[in-house]
C-alpha cells in the first residue's frame, strides 16, 4: 500500500514561505479533500508535493523514497501525478497525442491509452479533436485522463471543477471517486466546492493561512458547527 | 515561370533554416539572430570539406551535424545561462553571437570569396526554363528536408514531445517529459536545419563571411511570415519571401532585394501579427 507522508512541511515561492509546518499522510484507495478559505496556501501545498513550489523545510516521502531534492519529472515518475487548475493540456496537440504525450518513456502506449479511455470513456467522443478546443469540462477530463496515463500511486488535484457548470461539477468528483475504488489510487484534492468534495472524501484537512487548522474523517469535519466559518476563514 | 523557378529556389535555402528558427522561438520565445551566422558556419564547413576533396554531399552532411553541434554548444555557452531573461535580452545577445561567429570565420578564413568545386557546364533548359542541376538539387533536398522534419513533428513520439515543451515546457515536466533531454533534441534539429541550409546557399551564392546578413533578414523574415511556432508556416513564408525578392529584382532593381525581408515583416506586423498559420503565443 502507497503512503505519500508530509512531515511538517513547509513550502513557497522564493524567500517567502507560504505553508507552515504540515504534516498529513495519503494512503492508496483514499480521497484526502484539503480546504480552505482563498489564500490558505492550499495550492501551494499541492504544487510543493509535485515539485513546482519549493519545500523549505520538513520531510515528503512516497513509500520511504526521499521526493524533497527530486524535480517534477522525477516525481512523477515515482508514481506522484499532479493535476493543475489551469493550462492543464497541450493546447496544440489532438487529446490522442496529449494522453500519448503524458506517457513518455514507457512501451505500452496504447493500453494505457485504452485504459485510461475505459476509466473515462466520455474521452472517446472528442480523441481526435486539438486541446484547445475543448470545452471547460472536456478539458478538465482531459487533463485527468493524463495524469493517469502515468498510472500513478498518489494523483495531486488542484481545482478540477474549476469552471465547470453544476452538473459537472458532481460528475467529475464522482469520476475521481470511482478512480480511488477501481484503481487504488490515493488522491489529495483541493476544490472550493467544498461539500461536494467532502462528501466523497474519506478525511479532510483544513489549512488557513498557510497551516494545518483542523483534521479527521471527512464526514465528521462537514458536520462540525463551525466548518463553514473555517472555511470561509473567519477563524478568530 | 523563370521567375517562379527562381523564387522557389530562394526559398528552398530559406525554407529548412525557417524551419529550425521557428522551432527555437517555440521553445524558447527569444529571436535567434545569429541565425544567418550559422548558416553562413554550416556553407564554410561544407566549402571545408570540398576542399579536402570530399564530394560536396559529404561536406553537406559534415556541415548539417557541425550546425548542431554548434548551436548546442553556443545555446549551453550564451543562452542557457541566460534562460528567464526578456526576449529583447537574448535578441540582443545573438545579435553579439552573431558578431562574434562573423569574425571568427573571417579570421579563419578571411574575407575572399569561395565556392564549392562544381564543374562547369551550361544550364539546363525545359519548358522554356533555364536552371542548373544544382538549382534542382536544392529544390529537392529542401522540399525532402521540410517533409521529413513536419513527419518528425506530426508522427513520432519525439516531434509530439516537442511541441508539447514549446507548448508548455512546465506542464511537460509535470507530465514526466524530460524537458531537458527534449529541448536539447529541438536545438540540435534546428542546428542541422541551419547547416544544411548554410549547404544549400552555398550551392547558389558566393560563400563569404559577408553572407550573414543577407541570410537573416529573409530566414527570419519567412518565419515571421508563415507565424512564428509554425513549421509549415515557415516553409510558406520562405516561397513568400523568394517570391518577393524575385519580384524586386525583375519589376525595380536588384540592390532592393535586401530591403525586402525588412517591408515584409513591417507589413505582416501591421496587418497579421501572428502571420499566415500562426497563432497568438504566450511570454514564458
Amino acid at each position: 500500500m502507497t503512503q505519500l507522508i508530509l512531515e511538517h512541511l513547509s513550502a513557497g515561492y522564493g524567500g517567502a514561505d507560504i505553508v507552515h509546518d504540515v504534516s498529513l499522510q495519503v494512503g492508496s484507495g483514499e480521497i484526502v479533500t484539503l480546504v480552505g478559505p482563498n489564500g490558505a496556501g492550499k495550492s501551494t501545498l499541492l504544487k510543493s508535493l509535485a515539485g513546482v513550489a519549493r519545500v523549505t523545510a520538513g520531510s515528503l516521502s512516497i513509500d520511504g523514497t526521499d521526493l524533497v531534492a527530486l524535480s517534477p519529472f522525477e516525481r512523477a515518475t515515482r508514481g506522484v501525478a499532479f493535476m493543475p487548475q489551469d493550462r492543464n493540456v497541450f493546447r496544440t496537440l489532438t487529446v490522442t497525442e496529449n494522453l500519448e504525450t503524458s506517457a513518455w518513456g514507457h512501451d505500452d502506449i496504447a493500453a494505457r491509452k485504452d485504459e485510461v479511455i475505459g476509466l473515462l470513456p466520455t474521452l472517446a467522443n472528442y480523441l481526435n479533436k486539438a486541446a484547445g478546443g475543448l470545452s471547460g469540462g472536456q478539458r478538465q477530463m482531459a487533463a485527468l485522463g493524463m495524469t493517469l496515463m502515468s498510472r500513478p500511486s498518489i494523483l495531486l488535484v488542484d481545482e478540477p471543477t474549476a469552471g465547470l457548470s453544476p452538473n459537472l461539477v458532481g460528475e467529475m468528483l464522482d469520476v475521481l471517486q470511482q478512480l480511488t475504488r477501481d484503481s487504488g489510487i490515493g488522491i489529495l484534492i483541493v476544490e472550493q466546492n467544498a461539500r461536494a468534495a467532502l462528501a466523497r472524501a474519506d478525511r479532510a484537512v483544513v489549512l488557513v493561512d498557510g497551516r494545518l487548522r483542523r483534521a479527521g474523517p471527512a464526514a465528521e469535519l462537514a458536520a462540525e458547527p463551525d466548518f463553514g466559518a473555517l472555511f470561509f476563514g473567519d477563524h478568530a | 515561370m523563370q521567375l517562379l523557378l527562381n523564387a522557389i529556389a530562394s526559398a528552398a535555402i530559406l525554407a529548412p533554416a525557417a524551419i529550425g528558427f521557428t522551432l527555437i522561438f517555440t521553445l524558447f520565445r527569444y529571436t535567434n539572430f545569429a541565425v544567418g551566422a550559422l548558416m553562413t558556419t554550416g556553407a564554410f564547413a561544407a566549402w571545408g570539406m570540398n576542399e579536402l576533396g570530399l564530394p560536396i554531399w559529404m561536406g553537406g552532411v559534415f556541415a548539417v551535424v557541425f550546425g548542431a553541434g554548434l548551436l548546442l554548444a553556443s545555446d549551453r555557452i550564451v543562452f542557457e545561462p541566460l534562460r528567464g531573461r526578456s526576449g529583447g535580452t537574448l535578441l540582443l545577445v545573438s545579435i553579439a553571437l552573431s558578431v562574434i561567429i562573423d569574425n571568427v570565420i573571417r579570421f579563419a578564413f578571411g574575407t575572399q570569396i569561395r565556392a564549392f568545386d562544381l564543374p562547369l557546364r551550361p544550364p539546363l533548359t525545359f519548358a522554356g526554363l533555364r536552371f542548373t542541376p544544382e538549382t534542382l538539387w536544392v529544390i529537392g533536398i529542401s522540399i525532402l528536408a521540410t517533409l521529413a522534419v513536419g513527419a518528425l513533428l506530426a508522427f513520432t513520439r519525439l516531434g509530439r514531445a516537442l511541441r508539447a515543451v514549446a507548448d508548455n515546457a512546465s506542464l511537460a515536466s509535470i507530465r514526466g517529459l524530460p524537458v531537458p533531454r527534449i529541448e536539447a533534441a529541438g536545438i540540435l534539429l534546428a542546428g542541422a536545419l541551419f547547416g544544411l541550409s548554410g549547404t544549400l546557399a552555398g550551392l547558389d551564392l558566393a560563400i563569404e563571411p559577408n553572407l550573414s546578413l543577407a541570410l537573416a533578414i529573409p530566414v527570419i523574415a519567412a518565419a515571421i511570415v508563415g507565424g512564428l511556432g509554425s513549421p509549415l508556416g515557415a516553409a510558406l513564408g520562405a516561397v513568400i519571401i523568394g517570391l518577393a525578392e524575385e519580384l524586386t529584382v525583375a519589376f525595380i532593381s536588384a540592390p532592393y532585394k535586401g530591403a525586402v525581408g525588412f517591408v515584409v515583416i513591417a507589413l505582416v506586423l501591421l496587418i497579421r501579427p501572428q502571420g499566415l498559420l500562426g497563432r497568438p503565443v504566450e511570454r514564458k
